[in-house]
């Protein structure tokens, strides 16, 4: 009897969590879940009063984007700004990050306040005279200013989730390499970056999707020939007129990279990720 | 490091074996700054003086679209005349309302799914992935994902508050409902990273203290409040920390979603001085609003920025 009232207990208790943690999924999965749908829909299926769920598929709105609006062009230009700036954030953090980890330097604190104050500052306060400088000296609207902003901003955070893997090497490799004879450019291109490799993986994810998703620097260094997508989304988005079906493509491919990401390599992220709010 | 070679040293007087040898040594003590070279020329170019550059432009009077018109000194007038100004107030409390009501809902939500996932169950990697979808998601994606579900007429959440007995809403365009909207948005793309720290900060934790308690016959929610939450208490101020720089700078979800109208009701500071800055093409105003922002954001981060870096001392040892 008792043990019958115990499974009985159970059963209720299993049904409140999965309805709550089905209601959980719903909310964080739903929205997108709707805009790729929504992408996918005839005109008639996307402005109804109820949500259309069953619908025949249609590649128009994607075809359309590409056609009309030289949709091409961005998506490039955010692959190759993205590409750059992961580059860059990749060797030049590591390379700080190992510096920072294997020598006791001289103004230790003061190096290290400057790294990780300049993650901490708002883009915004720095964007009024940076602007001035870039249009001064007619860099403005060229990937290459993205590119060197996207990087610099984003390498603290790198160098500091990079100098977690590099406190995992032994010393001893980098002394047995010396001792062979390598010099310290050579150690550290052959022996030290194959060996957090994982880590450098996971610091590459995680800079290319902060450029590819970074809009407000985007926003005031880009004008025409430069933009990157979410440039591009917020001027489509217009003001009288919304195009839902094209605006929802165009947010279906921008967020291709991250949801593929977090299916193919969440697990690998969650330590990244997680680097400087948990310890232990 | 590397060997040194055994050499005779006569003073005021180096071989030229011993020269090399020196140099070398000296040479090496520098190649760390060499490694740091990069990134700290580039922060000095790209980070650092930008901020003092827009710290001295808070102090001119400069409209970049005229550039025939002088840059005049304008001393203390620009602070006054933000100060002094009825909107810049109308945002401060937009974003201070924004950004407590965002962190402590996203902090909450996040902490439940925690302590949600912190046990066995099936199908608990499937779940948790599709928890975490929009963790890396843009924030221009987000914003337009929600301005799409908002929408007054052709909108999803309208369709679902009907099912509840609201009528229809134009949320966005609405006065009351559009930054509650905006914080909803908030919350769907930033409470799965809360989410995880927690979980994986959870994860962490020893597991001793709990198993003595419940020899002990506490109950469940005991052990959670008196001790693990306790034990949390620094990931929590870490996260709270994190969430509260970022909502006070929002500008993502309000340039896409409502452009800081009705009337208003949504302008954050941080949209303001992007207002200010690039539409008015008021440099000096908006460089006011860029140098108020970045003191806040760094009053708020200093215990943020002294844990990392104690963080990365330890690193070194």
């Amino acid at each position: 009897m008792t043990k019958r009232n115990f499974t009985l207990n159970s059963i209720g208790k299993w049904t409140v969590f999965y309805i709550g943690l089905i209601c959980a999924v719903f909310f964080f999965v739903f929205p997108i879940f709707w805009i790729v749908t929504t992408s996918l829909k005839h005109r008639v299926d996307v402005y109804t009063e109820k949500p259309v769920l069953l619908f025949s598929v249609t590649w128009q709105n994607y075809q359309r984007i590409f056609e009309l609006h030289d949709f091409g062009r961005y998506l490039l230009n955010s692959f190759i700004v993205a590409t750059s700036v992961t580059l860059i954030i990749v060797y030049f953090g590591a390379l700080a990050a190992y510096a920072l980890t294997r020598w006791r330097i001289k103004g230790y604190n003061w190096v290290s306040l400057a790294i990780i104050s300049a993650r901490m500052f708002p883009p915004i306060a720095l964007l009024p005279s940076f602007f001035l400088f870039a249009s001064r000296i007619g860099i403005v609207d060229t990937r290459r200013v993205l590119i060197f902003a996207h990087a610099t901003y984003g390498l603290p955070f790198i160098v500091f989730m990079l100098a977690g893997f590099f406190r995992q090497i032994p010393r001893d490799l980098d002394d047995a390499a010396l001792i062979d004879g390598c010099s310290y450019f050579q150690l550290f291109n052959w022996i030290i970056l194959p060996s957090v490799a994982p880590g450098l993986a996971a610091t590459a994810i995680l800079s290319f999707i902060w450029s590819w998703n970074e809009f407000l620097f985007a926003l005031v260094l880009t004008r025409a020939s430069s933009k990157t997508l979410p440039v591009v989304i917020s001027e489509f988005i217009g003001f009288v007129q919304v195009d839902w079906q094209g605006l929802t493509a165009m947010a279906t491919i921008l967020l291709l990279p991250s949801i593929i990401i977090t299916f193919a390599a969440q697990k690998y992220l969650v330590r990244g990720l997680t680097a400087g709010a948990v310890k232990g | 490091m590397r060997q040194r070679l055994p050499t005779i040293s006569r003073p005021g007087f180096l071989s030229k074996r011993e020269r090399v040898i020196k140099r070398s040594i000296r040479s090496e003590r520098l190649i760390p700054y060499w490694m740091l070279a990069p990134l700290l020329v580039g922060l000095a170019i790209l980070v650092y003086s930008p901020m003092i550059g827009t710290f001295a432009l808070s102090f001119l009077r400069y409209f970049w679209n005229k550039p025939q018109q002088p840059i005049r000194w304008a001393g203390l007038n620009n602070y006054i005349d933000i100060f002094s100004e009825s909107l810049f107030w109308q945002a401060f409390g937009n974003t201070i309302v924004f950004m407590i009501v965002s962190t402590g809902l996203s902090v909450l939500i996040g902490l439940g799914l925690a302590v949600m996932f912190d046990r066995k169950f099936p199908g608990k990697n499937v779940f948790m992935t599709l928890i975490l979808l929009p963790m890396m998601t843009a924030p221009v994606a987000a914003a337009l994902t929600w301005k799409f579900l908002f929408d007054g007429q052709w909108g999803a959440v309208n369709y679902f508050v009907n099912l509840i007995g609201i009528p229809n809403q134009a949320w966005l365009a609405s006065p009351k409902l559009a930054l509650p909207a905006i914080m909803v948005a908030d919350i769907w793309l930033y409470a799965p990273f809360v989410f995880l720290v927690m979980f994986a900060s959870l994860q962490a934790l020893p597991q001793e203290p709990m198993e003595a308690a419940r020899i002990d016959g506490g109950s469940r929610w005991q052990i959670f409040t008196r001790i693990t939450l306790p034990l949390l208490v620094p990931n929590f101020l870490l996260i709270i920390v994190i969430r509260l720089m970022d909502t006070f700078r929002v500008f993502d979800f309000i340039y896409i979603m409502t452009n800081g109208g009705p009337g208003g009701k949504t302008e954050t500071i941080g949209f303001l001085s992007y207002e200010r800055t690039f539409r008015h093409f008021n440099m000096g105003q908006g460089s006011v609003i860029a140098i108020f922002i970045l003191v806040v954001v760094l009053l708020i981060s200093w215990y943020f920025i002294r844990i990392l870096q104690k963080g990365l001392l330890e690193q070194v040892r």
